[in-house]
């Protein structure tokens, strides 16, 4: 068995609801391709160098960088250090609910969902996963509850403090959240001073990424809540919001294979999602990858 | 002299008007917001697009909060034994529709007289006592009005100072509850009069019957969100999110947190400093001053006739709207109008005394709020502010306006099916809107020729592949409705 486990900082550029799920730049959710950026692909990004990247500058204070990679390998048992740092892509995949017509309450799955390990520029593993292995290129919105269901992530978990861990938060307090985007927000300022003034673009985006941190601070449910005592702004929220339980086996067809697994049965993979920076558009994942071996 | 609600039935009457007023806002600021420019393509800069960009997020914002204020105001009527209306006339109807508060019901793009308009709907009165109907708001008395720091802090102390000038008010004029003059048509100045008036009447009227007797409505009817509803807290069904506040009714103390919500967010009368920011007012004023300062007043929207309709009603005049001749695009206005008028009577069930299990109060919220709202009415309002109005696609009006817009028609009241046959009803209205996209995508690509169609990796407008995503998201929500949501995946961990 060849065991790989995965982590690192993804990007996707998505709008997030209430816009509709193909919206380009972004209009009434808390994401948006701000002006001199690329239109929104909603695409996921493991790889920095993936067509469709954008990345931000966060300032003197720093912020994601896209990459995951293999941190740990074994093949039956036994350490394979020369796959550690191997780059694993989710290859045009998207997050998708389709606002609640395929799956509800963002319990979402990924689709395409096409998985690939590369190292030293070579691909090595590559493998597809079919809603149904009967009609592979059967349309996501034909799909039927169980389809869907082998796709889905089972799990919420609010205030995560793994997900805080493994993004270096200091802990997964809601306080400790707000003033990560507070800190982020003051980041941004520094930047914008320094942001010459015929950089016009550049200060455009920035201030808009200002006002949007800003929000943290605001509160909308004016029934609800004292200072203090606020239900969190999920510009916030989703920086330790972890979502769990993805476990496909994948089925379907595999187009690179030099690590020598074994074709006849299904490479599972296992991960979660989480520590959403709304600002960066990035995210975390863990998971990993568990290929039966021919030998 | 202000009409003084004394009565049950002038007080349901008025909260009728007060949801219709609510629904023709809404669907004024969302015509504004879904005509703005999008894209590099469209002439502006990225600066200037990103101004606009910003005005369209704060417009969307308040028509979101305008559609919690129609929410608050069905609670309000249901609370008190009044049934819920999504009836409105078309637009557009003369100024004095809503009498001497000068409301001029139109559909017109977001351009700066559009904003002007919109921040007097939104205006406190102090600011427009001395105005002619339709007459803009001073720009900096306005801005004063949105800097000022108010001595209130909290929402306690706030209530405290409402309920103590309602107090003081019956107290100095003890002879209204004989004298009052009825409530014949809309006798307020403006809509903050218009909510301080059933404000006060709910106080008058609970006095007169005492207040269980005003509140006969069955709590089960309020529809609202946050802790304590129906709806799971966080999932899509929780009404509570994307900046709304939906409370429920059932008693004078909540009737007039729904009440000083709707002021507070609207016009931002005696609301906690923090928030003035963000209310309609200030945000429309702070759009008004930008417009103004980039020279954005008349470019920051597409060139959108004003009131596109497909076809004259009776309840509009001649003069006023603009008929869509292009073919094409009144198949997709047409789509459009069929999508809101089903997703009006989904609320209609929704909110109506009708039998319902909580499942079946689910599957209306599914259909109707996600993903109708923003998967479909939202986009087809998008896409038709890019297409040509008329059938020859150089032709203008005579302001130089050529392209479409969502006309929000309605061709009558909105009335609820026959209990037993509505969910089969609803399953035809989905399978017609399944059939009007297969005939228009059916015809062809149309709308290769209009500026900014190409995409990569299509050899179709992107506005046809739009359609085409949302044909086949209709398909399937048509099959969830038919399937009772059962083919869906997991909803709950």
């Amino acid at each position: 068995m060849l065991i790989l486990d995965f982590e690192g900082y993804f990007q996707m550029r998505m709008a997030t609801d209430p816009d509709p799920t193909d919206e380009l730049r972004g209009v009434s959710g808390y994401t948006f391709a701000f002006c001199g950026e690329p239109d929104l692909d909603h695409k996921l990004h493991f790889q920095p160098d993936e067509p469709g990247v954008w990345e931000r500058d966060f300032g003197p204070g720093g912020g994601p960088k896209v990459g995951v990679t293999v941190t740990s390998a074994k093949r039956n048992g036994i350490d394979a250090p020369e796959l550690v740092g191997g780059k694993i892509a989710f290859v045009d995949g998207q997050v998708i609910e389709h606002n609640g017509l395929l799956v509800r309450n963002d319990y979402f799955i990924i689709n395409p969902f096409r998985v690939t390990l590369t190292s030293g520029g070579k691909l090595l593993l590559d493998r597809v996963d079919n809603l149904d292995p009967s009609d592979p290129n059967m349309p996501e919105n034909e799909a039927t509850s169980p389809m869907l269901q082998r796709r889905q992530a089972t799990t919420f978990t609010s205030n995560s403090e793994e997900v805080a861990a493994a993004t270096g938060l200091p802990n997964a307090a809601s306080v400790t959240l707000i003033q990560n985007r507070l800190d982020r927000k003051r980041s941004l300022e520094a930047l914008l001073a320094s942001t010459p003034k015929k950089d016009a673009v550049k200060r455009a985006e920035l201030e808009s990424r200002i006002y949007e941190l800003a929000i943290v601070e605001q509160w909308w449910n004016l029934t609800q809540g004292t200072p203090g005592n606020r239900p969190i702004d999920r510009r916030a929220a989703q920086l330790a919001l972890q979502l769990s339980g993805w476990n496909v086996d994948m089925n379907g067809a595999i187009a690179a294979n030099r690590l020598g697994a074994d074709e006849r049965y299904p490479w599972n993979i296992a991960f979660w999602m989480g520590g959403w920076d709304g600002d960066a558009m990035c995210g975390y994942v863990r998971g990993t990858w568990t290929i039966p071996l021919a030998t | 002299m202000t009409p003084k609600i004394t009565t049950r039935a002038e007080l349901i009457d008025v909260l009728r008007t007060a949801s219709e007023l609510e629904h023709q806002l809404m669907a004024q600021y969302l015509f504004a917001v879904y005509s703005m420019k999008r894209y590099t393509w469209e002439g502006l800069e990225p600066v200037q697009l990103e101004y606009v960009r910003r005005w369209s997020s704060s417009i969307t914002l308040i028509a979101r909060q305008e559609m919690e204020h129609l929410g608050l105001a069905l609670n309000l009527l249901s609370a008190i034994g009044g049934t819920p209306s999504f009836t409105r006339p078309n637009m557009p109807q003369r100024a004095d529709y809503y009498g001497k508060a000068g409301i001029k019901l139109a559909l017109t793009r977001g351009n700066l007289d559009t904003i002007k308009r919109f921040q007097r709907f939104e205006s406190p009165d102090k600011l427009t006592k001395k105005l002619k109907p339709e007459e803009p708001v001073s720009q900096r008395r306005a801005e004063e009005w949105c800097s000022k720091k108010d001595e209130i802090k909290n929402r306690t102390q706030l209530h405290a100072r409402m309920m103590a000038e309602a107090g003081a008010l019956r107290a100095a004029a003890p002879g209204m509850l004989t004298t009052s003059a009825p409530v014949l048509g809309f006798g307020w100045a403006s809509v903050q009069e218009l909510y301080e008036a059933i404000s006060d009447g709910f106080d008058t009227v609970a006095g007169i019957l005492g207040e269980r007797n005003l509140f006969v409505g069955k709590p089960s009817l309020q529809i609202f969100g946050g802790p304590g509803s129906a709806q799971q807290q966080g999932s899509m069904d929780d009404l509570n999110q994307y900046d709304v506040d939906l409370i429920g009714v059932t008693n004078l103390a909540s009737a007039q947190m729904a009440i000083t919500m709707i002021l507070e967010q609207g016009e931002g009368i005696k609301v906690n400093p923090e928030y003035l920011r963000w209310t309609h007012f200030c945000l429309f004023t702070g759009i008004r001053s930008g417009m103004e300062e980039h020279g954005l007043g008349e470019v920051a929207a597409r060139p959108v006739v004003s009131n596109p309709m497909t076809s004259l009603y009776p309840d509009v005049e001649r003069s006023e709207v603009t008929l869509l001749t292009n073919a094409h695009s009144l198949q997709v206005s047409r789509i459009f109008n069929e999508s809101y008028e089903l997703m009006l009577l989904l609320l209609l069930y929704l909110y109506s005394d009708n039998v319902k299990t909580q499942t079946e109060v689910s599957s209306l919220m599914d259909a109707a709020f996600f993903p109708l709202m923003t998967m479909f009415i939202r986009p087809l309002a998008e896409i038709l502010t890019e297409l040509p109005a008329f059938k020859n696609s150089k032709e203008t009006t005579a302001d130089g306006m050529r392209n479409a817009g969502p006309g929000f028609e309605l061709n009558g009241d909105v009335l609820l099916f026959p209990p037993d046959a509505s969910w089969d009803l609803f399953q035809e209205r989905f399978d017609t809107i399944v059939a009007m996209y297969d005939v228009l995508l059916a015809d062809g690509d149309p709308w290769t020729g209009l500026p900014g169609q190409k995409e990569s990796g299509s050899n179709h407008s992107r506005i046809w592949n739009r359609l085409e995503y949302m044909r086949s998201n209709m398909q399937r929500l048509a099959a969830d409705w038919r399937a009772k949501w059962l083919n869906i995946g997991i909803t709950t961990q």
